[in-house]
């Protein structure tokens, strides 16, 4: 069976456009990576962290990823998971996927709307600390030795049931944190408190999956995945709502930043606050190997924060530009063009690209550009045709306003 | 003074339901002749025109020349929903408030907070139509609904012979609909000359809930301009979206 590149472009190995219970790209990809293991016995040591994924495979029934890296303790331990860190120090994808792999992972079955069995078992209290816990994981078998890829989630390395989950330390929560937890408020107003206290986003995503947020009888456990994109749309949200009536910004920014191997041009302009995402996947990029031209993949939004396809990498991306136009409290349209090159050989999770964008609009390569020096730059950065690329986006485009008609 | 009965609750239900879509908030000016609002929308691309006669009401009673409302149209459309079949509609404004009650079996009464906003009046747009199209609020409903399902945008063609193509360009699919005098799907027809213009579908699905209740729906437009779309419901109220072209 032959799958259309489009098709992939699109999905990402999340949607399963395709119909197959797993993505093929993903499962013939796993099996070339090597995994590190120095596990002896079935005794896990090391601290967590913290790494704590939700699966949605059997949902209401999933299963729930505790991750240890096996005989590393303490801060020799953050290394493991920290997309901030990663992003900053300009980690490579090989670096990214070695540190996942050497994760070993004890797995644990949960129905979803039991999330207080987390709280009984303490592990799932490492999952709010904000540096690395102490644990102890006995495992019922030994692990298999594969990592595991997914568009959004970072790669899952090697992974066996637990027995027992223990941890040895305590962890360090946050004061805003602990209150939280036992507030009986709703998700939303939740996720907006801890952001506006400053609790990183990726904390917020963990506390929401982990099923520590929500009305106190209706909290549940969510699948990482889902959180990461409800955690994005929500606060986008209320940044969205915040802007609402603030001036345009005065004049346009070009941005521009690459990192494993994604190029991110943004243009942000004076606008009602629209934005429009535009993908090229170069031929032979990992979701379209089999394409001989680069593929297209775009999703526009409008002042109402309406889109027209849920993309967790676009949700990313857009809660990155918001963040930034609500500092500088004006609104503003956005273009992001992202450019992924063969160089992206395996999909890492989407935390890569709210953390570049947060990082390519620090500085603004140029000011005020014309049509013919946005072409000029798309010519020495980005790998495809300026005038078909330029005629694409619609926010470019003359628009006709009904005030030219009085 | 300000106090406004109407008959039938479910058709500002479904009006606000649109306006909803487009604007976040605005000013409705009550003057002793009727109830009126125009607004744009932010990217200046839809405008809407509202006007309900004092005729049209049960009671209508406005105290001197004009009293500005300005209202969240988020939050005055979450409490009309509210409405139901036989309810009829009460608007009253007590003290910063504006009292929203619906009188059907029993009384339900909501208070709303009123928005500080300045009355603008802002000129109507200005184009020299060249089509215009009459037609039932069901038909333009259903057209609508076919087109959104495979484009995003919506192609409006004339011919002389009085017929009207609607079509629709996706992705993937694509859509023609003929409306005609002859097959009395239109009502009347005029064709000055036999123009297109193309435009956002977007702005078209949200008049879908306003055109439930419309009774009859008028279109007009002209080459590369602008598209008027006139709502009529019963009593002379009147509900106008102008929306600009789609540029290419």
């Amino acid at each position: 069976m032959s799958i259309p590149p489009e098709l992939c472009a699109r999905c990402k190995g999340y949607k399963r456009l395709c119909k197959l219970p797993r993505c093929p790209i993903l499962e013939s990809f796993q099996a070339q990576v090597r995994t590190y293991m120095r596990l002896r016995g079935l005794d896990a040591h090391g601290s967590t962290p913290p790494s704590i994924l939700v699966g949605e495979f059997g949902y209401p029934k999933v299963k729930i990823y505790y991750m240890v890296p096996v005989g590393v303790f303490g801060d020799n331990a953050r290394l493991y998971e920290d997309p901030v860190g990663w992003s900053i120090r300009g980690e490579s994808l090989a670096n990214i996927i070695k540190f996942r792999s050497e994760l070993l992972s004890g797995e644990v079955q949960v129905s979803i709307d039991k999330p207080e069995i987390l709280y009984e078992k303490e592990f799932g209290l490492a999952g709010l600390s904000v540096d690395p816990v102490d644990s102890e994981v006995k495992l019922a078998k030994p692990p298999i030795p594969t990592l595991r890829f997914d568009g959004l989630t970072k790669p899952l390395g090697p992974r066996a049931p637990a027995n027992t989950i223990k941890i040895t330390s305590n962890p360090k929560i946050p004061l805003q944190v602990e209150k939280i937890i036992w507030d009986d408020l709703k998700a939303v107003e939740a996720i907006r408190d801890l952001y506006f206290n400053n609790v990183d986003i990726y904390t917020i995503q963990r506390l929401l999956s982990l099923g520590f947020l929500g009305r106190i009888h209706r909290r549940r456990i969510v699948p990482t995945r889902w959180s990461i994109t409800a955690v994005d749309d929500t606060i986008s949200r209320i940044l969205r709502s915040k802007l609402r009536g603030r001036p345009e910004v005065q004049e346009s920014e070009l941005y521009y930043n690459e990192y494993l191997g994604n190029r991110f041009l943004i243009l942000v302009k004076p606008g009602p606050g629209r934005f429009e995402w535009i993908e090229i996947w170069q031929p032979r990029s990992f979701w379209v190997r089999s394409s001989s031209k680069p593929i297209i993949w775009r999703v526009e939004e409008n002042t109402r924060g309406e889109a027209t396809a849920m993309d967790g990498g676009f949700s990313a991306a857009r809660l990155a530009v918001l963040e930034v136009l609500s500092r500088v409290n004006r609104i503003g349209d956005t273009i992001i063009i992202r450019e992924i090159t063969p160089g992206y050989y395996a999909p890492v999770g989407n935390w890569h690209i709210r953390e570049t964008v947060r990082r390519t609009l620090a500085k603004p390569i140029a000011k005020n550009i014309t049509i013919k020096e946005l072409k000029d730059v798309i010519k020495t950065k980005i790998d495809y045709n300026p005038e078909d690329l330029i005629s694409r986006i619609r926010l470019l485009r003359n628009e006709v306003k009904l005030t030219d008609y009085t | 003074m300000f106090k406004l009965h109407f008959k039938d609750a479910t058709i500002w239900r479904n009006m606000i339901a649109s306006v909803e879509k487009i604007l976040d908030e605005g000013v409705f000016a009550a003057t002793p002749d009727g109830i009126s609002l125009r607004a744009l929308d932010t990217s200046h691309v839809v405008m809407i025109d509202i006007f309900y006669p004092r005729e049209a009401f049960i009671e209508y009673e406005v105290e001197g020349e004009r009293v500005d409302v300005g209202i969240s149209f988020s939050v005055l459309s979450k409490i009309l929903r509210r409405a139901g079949k036989n309810d009829e509609l009460v608007l009253g404004v007590e003290g910063n408030n504006l009292l929203v009650e619906f009188r059907g079996r029993g009384s339900r009464l909501f208070k709303v907070p009123l928005i500080n906003l300045v009355y603008e009046k802002l000129p109507e747009p200005r184009i020299a139509f060249t089509v215009k199209a009459k037609m039932l609020g069901s038909i333009f409903r259903d057209t609508i609904n076919v087109v959104k399902l495979v484009a995003d945008s919506i192609t409006f063609k004339a011919f002389e012979d009085k017929r009207l193509l609607i079509q629709g360009e996706g992705d993937i699919a694509s859509t023609e609909i003929e409306l005609s005098l002859e097959a009395q799907t239109l009502l009347e027809m005029e064709v000055e000359s036999p123009d297109s213009a193309k435009y956002s579908v977007e702005y078209f699905t949200y008049m879908t809930s306003a055109s439930r209740v419309a009774d009859i729906i008028t279109i007009q437009y002209a080459e590369e301009a602008p598209i008027k779309v006139d709502l009529e419901y019963t009593g002379g109220g009147r509900l106008t979206f102008y929306v600009s072209p789609r540029a290419e």
